[in-house]
């Protein structure tokens, strides 16, 4: 199945073959390509280059084109302030400095800077398009209507609700407006990004965001297209309320456990995203921290309505080797991605695997990243616990965790591709799935039995 | 009578996620605000390079950020103050 | 029946568990019993690193996690702790900010079943002054505040409450906090 149709399937609630991987690369993308963040969000060309230099190196199943939440409000007037490793920021508010609400307008396709970003967009869907999910961010409504009114917006929902839900009625009508551009140039997924309502309650959600966000995913449905749902921080008193304004995914941050957002989303048959962490696992943790958090995450989402991400918006200086560990674990590659991340340093480390045939005992080998953290490590190592139990001293067991250099050096001479996998006197037999304990001892009493013959 | 002085110290992380940045927008936005009109203010404003760091800056007990800590003592940890919250605090003598 | 105890204390940063996790290892080895220490402080000026020599302790260290509990590598310090060095008792501290240690440790712990240490009940070092703030806001409710919001999650979750730094308080406020917080 190709990649855009798994992203389709996950986000729809559907069962996939494996969680789709959908990288969230936005200013990242300009460092990949050695251009400043400015320069990257200025130039429709640059965004291309990012984007399909992230392609080639992430090998995601769906990206978005752009992750920039300022495009429509720097359009309607709202000044911005850029950085040289951030998206930009908003400093001045149209609303706060004396503009009417009546006479801001709309942004179109020649506002701001929609004609680049629109550009960008139809350039990436034209090469991408066949291969991958491109999603299209939005900036939700709140968010938006934060950018135009300034931090008043906060005490103005108890002090003039209705001037708030005038200014949310017109951010909604940007919203939707943004969602038909973006359509038009190709994309595959609208996300409407609103992270501003992890900072209010249930009940300034459901007055003041949710009839507004429902009438953009209703809008996003008409189109045919599917909508997600983005939040960042903590939003977990504001999932269940998400749920109701119809999106088809809701993609959460670090600061939500998975577990918590997936059962809430299941019940009310929506997909759930996310949610490596940002900052220890992908900026500064290691490969293996990487592969880790996603084994976990994945091991949490399933493979029904999942798709796997990071956070949020991954930041600029993300290590690349970071993200190509997850790629590598999505893909069944984790040997490979050792092989090349280790090539230096496996130099003079030696493994030598038993002689399998003439060893009294069946041996298994069993790779994994590390049973203590790696939650279907653990499961993995449970079940050949349970299933050797039996065979006493027949079997010996032992756990190859790759975070050492020599069970990495032992991964390769094996030929094992993927973690956690399973091997019995030196044939590789489970790659990723937890056998059950009947099924195993069956393998391993074939093995027991093919020795006492000899 | 004086009115009280306050330093109002704003932590954030060096490489914030997008909705950090713009948390930290509004909050060092509404700071901005507030100086202008209240001379007893003081906003210094403190990145933080590696979470080790968080030892170092006095008054900070929850490590989530942009924090806001008011002469030591913290008052948020990763979202926006409250404006009347700081304005009745602004007018303590 | 696993023999080894976790022991899980939390608390704001600042409240005192690294201390606090020091002086209850120290009088646990003078007990004779064998100690593990998982500690998410960096913070070289709080670790007594001679008694840990001299004692020879285990103590291996989680990165701080800014976010959320880094769950992962803590079970898995635990974990590694339990079965190399097969401890009487690990004393552990997950990162200070983390306001539901029930739902994101003592749940997933419980949930694995190759669980080989006993969970103990969870405890929260508190600090008098964030106390005292708290106490003075439920008395004035003019403004919650979101720090004290967290810091009452906290207690509202800990199954033992350690006032420290109880040099800090007059007898009266020691008496006063106490009341307050078996309330």
């Amino acid at each position: 199945m190709n990649s855009k149709q798994l992203v389709l399937n996950a986000i729809h609630n559907k069962e996939t073959e494996r969680a789709p991987w959908v990288p969230f690369v936005g200013c990242h993308a300009a460092a990949l390509i050695g251009v400043g963040a400015e320069e990257y969000f200025k130039s429709s060309e640059n965004i291309v280059n990012g984007v399909l230099k992230a392609y080639e190196r992430y090998r995601p199943d769906g990206i978005p084109f752009l992750f920039d939440l300022q495009v429509e409000a720097e359009a309607m007037g709202c000044g911005l302030k850029y950085a040289a490793d951030n998206p930009p920021s908003v400093v001045t508010h149209p609303l706060e400095q004396g503009v009417k609400l009546e006479d801001l307008k709309i942004p179109g396709e020649n506002d701001g800077r929609f004609p680049i970003v629109l550009k960008a967009a139809r350039a990436i869907c034209g090469e991408l398009g066949d291969k991958i999910a491109v999603y299209g961010l939005v900036t939700g409504p709140f968010t938006l209507a934060l950018h135009l009114m300034g931090t008043d917006i906060f005490y103005e929902m108890a002090d003039d609700p209705d001037r708030v839900n005038d200014v949310m009625k017109f951010c909604m009508k940007v919203c939707i407006n943004t969602s038909k551009l973006y359509t038009d140039a190709g994309v595959d997924v609208i996300a409407v990004v609103d992270p501003m309502t992890s900072q209010i309650s249930p009940k300034n959600f459901r007055e003041f965001v949710s009839p507004y966000a429902t009438e953009v995913f209703k809008y996003i449905k008409s189109l045919g297209k599917a909508g997600s749902f983005f939040v960042c921080g903590n939003a977990k008193n504001n999932i269940e309320e998400m749920c109701k304004c119809g999106p088809d995914n809701i993609s959460i941050d670090e600061n939500i456990p998975l577990e918590y957002v997936v059962d809430i989303c299941h019940k009310y048959g929506i997909s759930a995203g996310g949610n490596i962490k940002l900052t220890v696992t992908m900026l500064f943790g290691t490969p293996e921290d990487n592969i880790r958090d996603a084994e976990n995450c994945m091991a949490v989402g399933g493979k029904k309505g999942y798709i796997l991400s990071p956070g949020c918006d991954i930041p600029f200086a993300v290590p690349p080797r970071n993200i190509e560990a997850i790629s590598g674990c999505v893909h069944g590659e984790v040997a490979d991605f050792l092989e090349t991340e280790y090539s230096n340093t496996l130099e003079g480390i030696e493994y030598r695997l038993p002689d399998y045939a003439a060893e009294k005992q069946v041996i298994i080998d069993v790779i994994t990243l590390d049973s203590d953290s790696c939650a279907p490590c653990q499961y993995v190592m449970e079940a050949v616990r349970a299933a050797a139990e039996p065979f006493r001293d027949k079997v010996r067991y032992m756990e190859h965790k790759i975070k050492e250099k020599e069970s990495v050096a032992c991964m390769l001479k094996l030929g094992v591709k993927n973690i956690p996998t399973i091997v019995v006197d030196g044939q590789i037999k489970y790659v990723s799935i937890i056998p059950g304990v009947e099924k195993l001892q069956e393998c391993i009493k074939e093995a027991v039995d093919a020795k006492g013959k000899k | 009578m004086k009115r009280k002085n306050f330093t109002i110290q704003v932590i954030s992380l060096k490489n914030p996620c997008s909705a950090c940045l713009i948390v930290g927008g509004a909050v060092n936005e509404m700071l901005d605000k507030l100086k202008k009109d209240h001379e007893n203010i003081k906003v210094e404003r403190l990145v933080l390079e590696d979470l080790r760091q968080v030892h170092s800056v006095k008054g900070l007990e929850v490590e989530k950020f942009p924090a806001v800590i008011i002469n030591g003592e913290q008052i948020t940890a990763g979202s926006i103050p409250s404006k009347k919250y700081l304005l009745s605090m602004l007018a303590e003598k | 029946m696993p023999d080894t105890k976790l022991v899980i204390i939390g608390g704001f940063l600042g409240a005192g568990k690294t201390t606090c996790i020091l002086r209850i290892a120290k009088k646990l080895v003078s007990l004779g019993k064998k100690v593990g220490i998982v500690t998410n402080d960096q913070g070289d000026q709080l670790v007594d690193t001679a008694f840990l020599q001299s004692e020879r302790l285990p103590v291996l260290e989680v990165t701080g996690g800014c976010f959320c509990c880094n769950f992962d590598d803590f079970a898995a310090k635990v974990k590694s702790m339990t079965a190399e060095k097969k401890p009487d008792v690990i004393l552990a501290e997950p990162v200070g900010s983390c306001t539901d240690l029930v739902a994101t440790i003592f749940k997933p712990l419980r949930k694995d079943g190759a669980l080989q240490f006993k969970l103990s009940p969870l405890c929260i070092v508190v600090d008098p002054v964030r106390l005292k703030k708290l106490m003075l806001e439920t008395e004035k409710s003019l403004f919650p505040n979101e720090i004290n919001y967290l810091f009452e999650k906290q207690l509202e979750e800990a199954d033992v409450l350690l006032l420290n730094k109880t040099d800090l308080l007059t007898e009266q406020e020691a008496e006063k906090a106490l009341a307050f917080l078996k309330a």
